[in-house]
Parts: C-alpha cells; structure tokens; sequence
C-alpha cells in the first residue's frame, strides 16, 4: 500500500470515529475494479436499453420517447404471448430433462467402472462443440428428405412416412428441445458430479451400518445433498435455455407457423425483419421479471441453507 | 470399504444409453464429413458410408479462410478466458468474504457417544472394548433421593430402605440448607434475603412441574437462586446444626451403618458452615459430601478437604479433562464425579478417569439421562480402573428402560448395569411410542425442530 493508502500505524489499528472516513475510502478504492466493470459492462447497456425501449425507435430513424406505449403494445399482443408461452415450454422442458439425464448420468460416471475417465470425457463433448455446429448436425439428422433418423424409423417399420420433425407444428418445439438437451447435459453431469465427489463417504457408511439400500442412500444422503447444486444448475440452465437463439433461429427460424418462436426470436424479428428496434428491446425486456424472479428465489433458497 | 454402490448392470445400462445419445450426432458428424457431397443428399441414408472420402476435409483447408478462422476463435477465446477469470476471481473472493453465520456446537458429547456407537456397529465390537477393554462386567448404580416430601431423617430412611429392598447397593440423598427454612433459628443471614430466597425457591419449585416456556421475566424472578454458594451469606446456626446431624442419625439408624451413602444439594452455604457441618457428620462415614461450593473454586475445595474427614466430590459441570486437573492437583476432591454428556464425550470421560487415577482419586459418574446416555457411561464405568458407582436417577421411572428398544431384559439386575455385549452401545433405536406418551406438556410433538430454543431461557448455571 503506498502513499495516500493504509500505512499500519497504530493510530490506524485504533477504531476512533475519525479512523472511519479511511476505511470508507480505502474499500471503495478496493471495490473500484468491480464496480467500473459492472457499471460499464452490464449497467450503462442496460440503461441504454430500458430508454431505448421508452421510444419508437425504428432501424435508420430517429426514436421520439412514447412512454409505456411499446409495453401497451405488447400486452395486447397475441404474438408475445405465444412467445412467452413457447419461451417456457422450451426452457422449463428442456431443463427437466437435462437435470434427469444430467442426474443419471453423474450418478453412473462417479461409479467405479472400468474406464471411467474415458466415459467421463466423452460425455463431456457435446458442451464443447459449438451451439451452431450441434444445431446444424441435428437440423441434418431431422430432415424428412435424407435424416438420419426418419431413415432409421422407416427401416424399423415404426414409421410409415418420413416425419418433418422440424417442419410440423405438433413435433417442432420437443424437437428443438431435445437438440438443447443434447447440448446441456454436459453441464448437468458434471455439476452433478462434481456435488457427488464431495459428499462425505463416512456418511454413506453411517447410512449402511443402519441399513440403508442404495436406493435409501440416494433420496436421504444424495439427493439432500446436491439439492443446492441442483437449484443453482438449474437455475442458470434456466437463464440460458431461456435466452437461447442460436438453436431455434438456425432450425426453424421460429417456425413453423410460430410454433416455436420463443421471446429472443421474436425480439430479433422485431427488430431486423420489421426494424421496431424500440418495441423489439421492450419484448426482450419484458421477459426480465422471469428472471429477476428465478434468481430471487434461488439466493433465498441459499440463504436459507447457510442460516 | 465402498457402501454406495449402483448394481452393475443398471450402470452399464445406464452409461451405454448416454453414450449413444451423446456419440450418436457427433458420430454422423464424422459420416457425412467422410461421404461424397452426391452421397449426402441420398433419400433413406444408412448408418455407414458407402464410400469414403476426404475431399470435404482437402476443399476445407485449400479453398476457405479455415487457418484465420481457426486464430481468430482462439485470439477471442484467449481474451475474453483472461477478463473471465480476472473479474470472477475478484468476485469470487469478495463473495466468499460475505459473512456467514456459523453455529457454535453444544451436544458435542452427545456427537461423540453417537459417533462410538456407529464406530461400534461399524466393527462390530461393543464399545467398551474399544475404550481398551473390561475391569468389570457388571455397573454399580448409585440410587438417588430428593429430599421432596421426607422431612425428618425416618421417612428418608424409609425411601432409603426401599432402595435397598430392590438390591441397590450405593445410596445417596439430598441434605441441604432448603429443609431448614421452616425451622425457626437454624440459619443465619441478611435479614430479608431468607423470605426472597424461600419464595424463588417454591415459585420455582411448582414451576418445575409447569408447561410454561422459560422467560426472561421468570428468569428474573429466579436470579437470587443463581447465587453462587459463598455469595450468599447464608450460615448455619447451632441449632441448624443440631437438626441436620439428628436427621442423618435418624436415617442411619433405619438403613443401618454399612451401605454407603452420599450427601447431595447442601445448598447456598458458604465453606466455614459446610466444615462445621462435615465435622459433625464425621461420624456418620459418609460416601461423599457432593458439589459443596461451585467447581471453579479450586482453593475452598482444598480447605474444604483438608478440614473435614468426609470425601469431598465435584465434576458434574465441567467440560474436558484439563478443567478437572487443577482440582486434582490441589487434593481438593477425593472423588470425581464427571457425566459423559457434560465431560466431552465417553473417551473424554475416560481420559479424565484414568488421570483421577494418578493421583489415588476414585470416579463416580454422574448421570441424569436416557437408557442412551445410561449406556454411554455403563461403556465408559467397565473400561476405567477406578470406577466407584453409577448415578441413577429413575428407579421410580417405570417407563424408564421403555425408552430404547433392545435393551437386555430386565436391564437393572440387582442394582447393577450390565452394558451388553453387542455391536455398539447395544440399543437397536429409539421407542417413539414410549418417547410420545411421555412428552412434556410444553413441547406436544416429537422430534420438533429446536429453533424455539435460541429464543428459550434456561435454568444453566455453570456449577450445581
């Protein structure tokens, strides 16, 4: 610490009123890297984009401010509706889904099989191909003219026409679901896994000395557990599912027919097919109660843990 | 030894059906990047190329940017990896730098006679033996006496005689200041201060029995009951001298001079009325004269012993063995007299034993407690050389020994314990239902979360 900081004098150690003022400073100063980060990364956009949604700013025009009047567009907007409905669907299905295989999964690889590392490292790929790369091979696999998996229905018999799984509405959004869960897994597992390492063996011991099965060990010793990483993975999982564009927009676009137009795609449409960048921001905003709510719920839930 | 384990089959089963689900996209990835661009738009694909090629793989890095690509990812990947981290890491430290409330743990005693009994059943050896092994088979108990409703020395030696006719073999009974307080000039002190203690004493005394919660204004009410002994200015008189000596011969005429017999809760009475007292008791041959003054006085203990020809005995409020030392080391006790549940634990009960032992000290172990603690120091009682007796408190509990299921039929034989000689302390569990019917009025359900207790004040000194 040089000039102008702390120096341990031991005027400085004594806790007098007059000693406060330094410590104020010194730990703003200490904060200060955060701070300016937070503020610039996440703050300044964020202003930017609550005011930009107060306007109806279109792409190549000056915005004039408008007050709630994109919000009131919106609630009388069937099409945010549907988006919202299908933004749920597909992050609440697809999580589920991960935290179940994900669970599964995590519970076989810290089993001591043979090659343990090696299951271990290629269930682990899919986290790291890239989100175009998994949504382009499985838009691949889907199609009705030359997929792989309409090929493999029809030789089974279990189909009698090639089904256009990304093309009917009936089958598009659990289709784009399951490339999401393809992708996820990964970090389920592996979050999973990791609670399980730490999980004291003593307490499995304790458990079967009383006579508890593997199945009993599970919901009293593993499930309590990972609770908390199970809330925190899902939780995030959530954000993310929520937010993605990558896999709908490169596979169906969000069709078809809106079928699986979640809120990021419609906010895109809105803002580069019909150029209302004020009402596309306010469509992406208005989805931030979802989540100011989910994370909420989840630092209660720590913070009921750790009391 | 491994205990959590998943069948191996369903393992297997399991990991296989992940691996295809995870192996199967990146797998036809790898097949269409092999296949001919004509064989890639073939209706009904099958699972392996016809033909093979690697012409995607030569067109990829002869006619596109692939090499600039492949750095431009890495130069972003790299640089936004380093502010990650850099900024996580700070955040990361200042969140784990955000108070976290910790609990201090009470009931470490009772962890550690929980954690000898797993250990126990874990191995499959009583206990005892692994505190080192048996001097004894059998526990000798000692049978407590409150002096409630005996107030002259016949009905005590009554109660007494009753004990010896169920085959206890250690007696012991309270005698203290509080069967005076109707006698008229048998204790001295500030005028005033005797009506207020006497009236803490009863109100406290039918609360015992009472539901209400503990509250900070009833706790009020008690403080002049927290006095420690010396502070209170209370003496005997002669004539209080007289009584209690004529209530002791009375009972000793009823029991008969040969069964031991200890002296508990002789109240707020400072060290020069108890060595009055104990001089005149000399005759009696006492077991012990029990926790005269608070414990933490190590020097009125040595005068105290040093003045009187009646063992001196203390240890029930102390915690760990280096607390019992100094009382050791002055010869202020010639018994100790730690609990299992207040001492630390059983091996902490042991230890302190076995250094009482060093200095020619004898060991009672106090005891107040379920059939679980009951075990816990019947474990500890047969594993020390110097052990003297068992306190028991329940012999006018019928349910008592109903607590814990498994416990050996009957589990007192003739005023002895005998701790079994199965896999741990030698219970199975707990019996709910006799637990259930049981229950204090004040606290209707079982296994409540103890959260109310924060908030509870307690009858806890530090000394009895």
């Amino acid at each position: 610490m040089g000039e102008g900081g702390v120096t341990l004098s031991p005027s400085a150690l004594h806790r007098g009123p007059s000693q406060r003022p330094v410590d104020l400073i010194t730990g703003l100063l200490m904060v200060a890297p955060l701070l300016v980060v937070i503020v610039g990364v996440m703050g300044a956009p964020l202003l930017q984009a609550v005011s930009l949604s107060l306007t109806d700013k279109r792409i190549g025009l000056p915005g004039t401010f408008v007050g709630w009047g994109n919000y009131g567009r919106l609630v009388h907007d069937p099409l945010f509706w549907l988006a919202v409905r299908n933004s749920f669907l597909y992050a609440f299905g697809a999580v589920a889904l991960k935290l179940l295989a994900g669970f599964g999964l995590a519970l076989v690889l810290n089993e001591e099989l043979p090659w343990r590392g090696l299951w271990r490292a290629i269930i682990l790929i899919p986290w790291a191909v890239p989100e175009l790369v998994a949504a382009l091979t499985w838009r691949w696999m889907y199609s009705d003219t030359n997929g792989i998996i309409n090929a493999l229905l029809l030789r089974a018999g279990l189909i009698e026409f090639p089904v256009p799984w990304l093309g009917s509405p009936q089958t598009a959004l659990a289709a784009v679901v399951l490339i999401n869960v393809w992708k996820g897994v990964p970090f389920f597992t592996f979050s999973l896994l990791g609670g399980l390492q730490v999980i004291d063996a003593e307490l499995y011991e304790a458990a079967a000395i009383d006579g508890a099965g593997w199945a009993s060990q599970v919901r009293h010793i593993v499930l309590p557990a990972l609770a908390p990483v199970m809330v925190i993975a899902s939780l995030l999982s959530t954000i993310w599912t929520f937010n993605d564009f990558t896999t709908i927009f490169v596979t169906t676009g969000g069709g078809p027919a809106y079928a699986t137009t979640t809120v990021p795609i419609l906010t895109y449409e809105k803002a580069f097919w019909n150029l209302e960048l004020g009402y596309a921001v306010a469509t992406s905003l208005a989805a931030a109660p979802v989540f100011i709510g989910l994370i909420v719920l989840a630092t209660r839930l720590f913070a009921g843990r750790e009391r | 030894m491994r205990t959590f384990r998943m069948r191996r089959r369903y393992a297997w089963g399991l990991l296989v059906a992940g691996l295809l689900w995870t192996t199967f996209p990146l797998y036809w990835m790898l097949v269409t990047s092999l296949k001919p661009v004509a064989d890639m738009f073939m209706p009904l694909p099958s699972l392996w190329p016809s033909r093979v090629t690697l012409a995607n793989y030569v067109d990829l890095l002869a006619n596109t940017g692939f090499v600039t690509f492949v750095r431009n990812s890495l130069a972003v990947g790299l640089v936004a990896m380093v502010f990650s981290v850099m900024i996580s890491t700070l955040a990361a430290y200042s969140i784990t730098r955000l108070p976290l409330p910790g609990r201090q743990g009470g009931g470490v005693s009772g962890v550690e006679v929980a954690l000898w009994d797993l250990a126990g059943k874990a191995y499959g050896v009583p206990v005892y033996q692994l505190l080192g092994g048996k001097f004894r088979d059998g526990v000798r108990l000692y049978c407590d006496t409150d002096a409630h409703g005996k107030g002259d020395g016949r009905a005590m030696g009554q109660a007494l005689k009753a004990r010896l006719a169920k085959g206890f073999t250690f007696l012991k009974m309270d005698l203290g200041a509080s069967l005076l307080f109707d006698v008229e000039g048998a204790l001295s002190a500030p005028l005033g201060f005797l009506d207020q203690f006497k009236a803490a004493w009863r109100t406290a005394e039918t609360r015992q029995a009472s539901p209400q919660p503990q509250s900070a204004e009833r706790r009020r009410e008690e403080e002049v009951l927290h006095i420690p002994h010396p502070f209170a200015g209370l003496q005997l008189t002669e004539k209080g001298l007289d009584w209690l000596e004529g209530y002791v011969a009375e009972v000793r005429s009823v029991i008969g001079p040969e069964v031991p017999l200890a002296i508990d809760h002789l109240g707020h009475l400072n060290v020069e009325s108890l060595i009055r007292l104990g001089r005149r008791l000399e005759k009696y041959h006492l077991a012990w004269l029990e926790d005269p003054v608070p414990w933490q006085y190590t020097d009125q203990y040595a005068r105290l012993s040093r003045a009187v020809a009646i063992p001196i005995c203390t240890g029930e409020d102390i915690y760990l063995k280096e607390n019992f030392r100094p009382l050791l080391e002055r010869g202020g006790v010639s018994v100790i007299h730690p609990d299992v549940l207040t001492a630390g634990g059983m091996l902490e009960t042991k230890k302190i034993a076995d250094m009482a032992a060093e200095y020619g000290v004898p060991v009672a172990l106090h005891m107040a407690e379920s059939p679980v603690g009951c075990l816990a120091a019947a474990h500890v009682a047969v594993a020390i050389e110097n052990f003297l007796a068992l306190e028991f408190h329940a012999a006018d509990v019928a349910w008592w020994s109903d607590l814990a299921a498994g416990l050996p039929e009957p589990f007192i034989r003739d005023g002895f314990i005998y701790p079994p000689d199965r896999p741990g302390l030698g219970i199975d569990d707990l019996n709910d239902e006799v637990l259930r019917e049981h229950l204090h009025p004040g606290i209707p359900g079982l296994w409540e979360p103890t959260d109310g207790w924060n908030e509870t004040w307690a009858h806890d000194r530090l000394w009895s």
